[in-house]
């Protein structure tokens, strides 16, 4: 049974999955359905085999280059960092933007051993000072670990590069009873005049 | 296991845990640093005072509810990455199941002066010699090895530790250390002895490990230099 107990401490290695679910998975795929086992076997394979982080942005790509690093339609000197994979799809569902991205798997956490390194900010940075990027916009979370990375990043690099950060506050469509205290508070001091047109 | 009050709480880790739950690292004011489970996935804030109801085993205590107990402490710009600081010093060094008020109290303190913009480095350097407390290894600045009291003419060398040894080629200034111990922060000379000899201090109980956070506080653009 050496065979179930490697698979199992290997389906534990997943995050949120303890002892009990790990268990129940491995015996899920090896006597309930053996040929949603041998899919996931094969296509995981595949897929380690084939993806790669993109040499640029370090998005998942079956290229060396990304099809958005490589595509010559979009403005290449506008980056986006986002923290993870699914930021980015998000962004891009939006349709409106057209520069590139930088996927730093992450943000700084000390306490879990996360630091600049990890997160390849210093690749970041020398794509800044090899000259080209004219804009980095900070699309990170809004706690304080999102604020501390961002910054980091800020401290490095010189003013030839434009640098934003996402407007905070409410999110559209949502009744202001239904917020956090922490997001109303930052709604409320980054409020923004209202324009009429009096003048 | 019913009616037991909550306890004042600082978030200083947390992580997800299975699907609906997250595993926290607190700072507690009565019990030192504890690990605690909490169900619901609502988000749980660092730097956000909290009263905490927990319960159960002391190696596995569940965090019942998580009550907001104050404005939250916004920490923008690099306030942040010495807020991080903070808790990587916490979650490293401070011992669990102990009680912390005091140190507790110096945490809060600190935050809320980081937040209001009082110049970071007598701060951070009051909450190290505070934490150095709590650890049992508060620098003693008030006899040298020997247990004689601290002259302002003697050199000393520091143990690297907590304790100061008379040595006539020692490149401390007693005179300096009387200044540090009367918190005499303002002062240039003193508050660049007390980050070396606090920092010195604190890897002593770090060990090997260095503290990930430091690292932040290195910029290579000349004109951004952030403090420590
Ligand atoms: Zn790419």
């Amino acid at each position: 049974m050496e065979a179930l107990e490697q698979l199992i401490v290997a389906l534990r290695r997943l995050p949120t999955i303890g002892p009990k679910t790990a268990r129940r998975l491995a015996l899920h795929l090896l006597q309930r359905d053996r040929a949603a086992g041998a899919e996931l076997a094969r296509s995981l394979s595949t897929a380690l085999d084939t993806l790669q982080p993109c040499r640029q942005c370090r998005q998942l790509s079956a290229t060396e280059l990304c099809g958005i690093c490589a595509d010559d339609e979009r403005d290449q000197q506008i980056v986006c960092v986002v923290e993870s994979l699914d930021e980015l799809y998000q962004i891009e569902q939006t349709g409106v933007f057209n520069g590139r991205y930088f996927v730093l798997n992450g943000h700084l956490s000390p306490l879990d051993g996360i630091g600049p390194e990890e997160l390849g900010i210093p690749q970041l940075l020398e794509q800044v000072r090899g000259g080209g990027i004219r804009e980095l916009i900070m699309a990170l979370s809004t706690q304080v670990e999102g604020e501390a990375t961002a910054q980091y990043i800020a401290d490095q690099i010189g003013p030839e590069v434009s640098l934003s950060t996402l407007a905070q506050g409410v999110p559209m469509g949502r009744s202001l009873n239904h917020l956090d205290p922490a997001t109303l508070s930052v709604a409320l001091s980054s409020r923004v005049a209202r324009q009429t047109d009096a003048e | 296991m019913i009616g037991l009050p909550p306890v004042n709480a600082f978030v200083l880790q947390r992580t997800p845990y299975r699907e609906d739950s997250w595993l926290l690292r607190l700072f507690t004011s009565d019990r030192g640093q504890i690990t605690a489970h909490y169900r619901g996935r609502d988000a749980v804030y660092l730097y956000q005072p909290y009263h905490a109801e927990l319960q159960g085993r002391d190696d596995w205590q569940r965090c019942q509810h998580l009550e907001i107990a104050g404005p939250v402490l916004r920490l923008t710009g690099q306030r942040a990455y010495l807020a991080l600081y903070l808790n990587e010093l916490c979650g490293r060094l401070l011992p669990r199941w102990v009680n912390a008020e005091s140190l507790f109290g110096t945490y809060y303190a600190t935050l809320k002066g980081l937040q209001a913009g009082t110049p970071a480095e007598p701060l951070l350097r009051y909450f190290e010699r505070r934490l150095l407390e709590q650890l049992g290894f508060g620098i003693d600045f008030r006899e040298d090895v020997a247990g004689e009291p601290l002259h302002a003419a003697q050199r000393y060398r520091f143990d690297g530790c907590n304790r100061f040894v008379a040595a006539d080629d020692g490149e401390l200034e007693g005179q300096l250390l009387l200044a540090l111990q009367n918190n005499h922060l303002d002062q240039p000379a003193v508050a660049l002895l007390a980050k070396h000899l606090f920092r010195q201090a604190l890897s002593y109980h770090l060990g090997e490990q260095s503290l990930v956070s430091r690292e932040l506080f290195r910029t290579r653009v000349p004109g951004k230099g952030s403090q420590s």
